[in-house]
């Protein structure tokens, strides 16, 4: 457990939005852990299985506690998300530099709680988890394209969130 | 100014770049005495290392 356990909550954390749900969903995580220990313990692909069942557990956390109606109304496509038009936007070739690896961490933290649910937690699906887009279209119950439009924003909006806390 | 897909694939390679490298954050000093409560309903991980209910030994688990 020591050895998972910031992994467990980092994930977890990602996804949801406060810290206390995140640490809610890491002991869930690891009582998982326990009740599958005699196979856990010594497999090399132990790290994967939490980060999987994390994931799920994170989903599930969020379908289970925001009431549900809303949570999949913000997934459901709209006419306007459909739409292929993308913002032009001037990248630049770093991010948050000046910052050390934690003052960046904390950064991206706080610029990610500030996404919609919508847009975070595809996000986080395809640039931690390293899901597809068509994976989390399906694990998201939405289209393919909901998905690209919604990382695409999500990007989009996180992108001048970063630039000016980086900002010397 | 960029073209807009290549502004795209800049923005996504970049992020992927700056996300991917982040450090873990460190677990709140609770959750290992929570999980421990839950699976044996009692020892803790410093001290205990009695078998829970189903024989296995939550202390394991903590120092796993």
């Amino acid at each position: 457990m020591r050895a998972y356990q910031d992994m467990v909550f980092s994930t977890a954390a990602r996804m949801a939005r406060d810290d206390a749900q995140a640490e809610d969903i890491s002991q869930e995580v690891f009582i998982k852990a326990y009740e599958n220990f005699a196979h856990l313990r010594s497999s090399p692909t132990a790290g994967g299985w939490l980060k999987t069942v994390t994931t799920n557990l994170t989903l599930n956390h969020l379908t289970r506690y925001r009431r549900r109606w809303r949570l999949f109304s913000e997934m459901k496509p709209s006419a306007d998300d459909e739409e292929s038009s993308e913002p032009e936007l001037p990248v630049p070739d770093t991010l948050l530099a000046d910052l050390n690896a934690e003052q960046q961490r904390a950064v991206i933290d706080d610029s990610l709680r500030r996404l919609p649910a919508h847009q975070r937690i595809p996000l986080v699906l395809y640039h931690f988890e390293d899901l597809s887009y068509q994976e989390i279209a399906s694990r998201l119950h939405v289209s393919l394209a909901k998905v690209k439009t919604d990382i695409s924003r999500a990007r989009a909006a996180l992108l001048p969130m970063l630039q000016s806390s980086g900002a010397p | 100014m960029n073209e807009p897909n290549e502004a795209q694939q800049r923005l996504e390679r970049l992020l992927d770049r700056t996300l991917r490298e982040l450090p873990l954050r460190q677990a709140p000093a609770t959750l290992e005495s929570r999980v421990l409560a839950n699976c044996s309903g009692a020892p803790r991980c410093r001290g205990g290392g009695t078998a829970s209910r189903t024989g296995r030994r939550p202390r394991a688990l903590c120092s796993w």
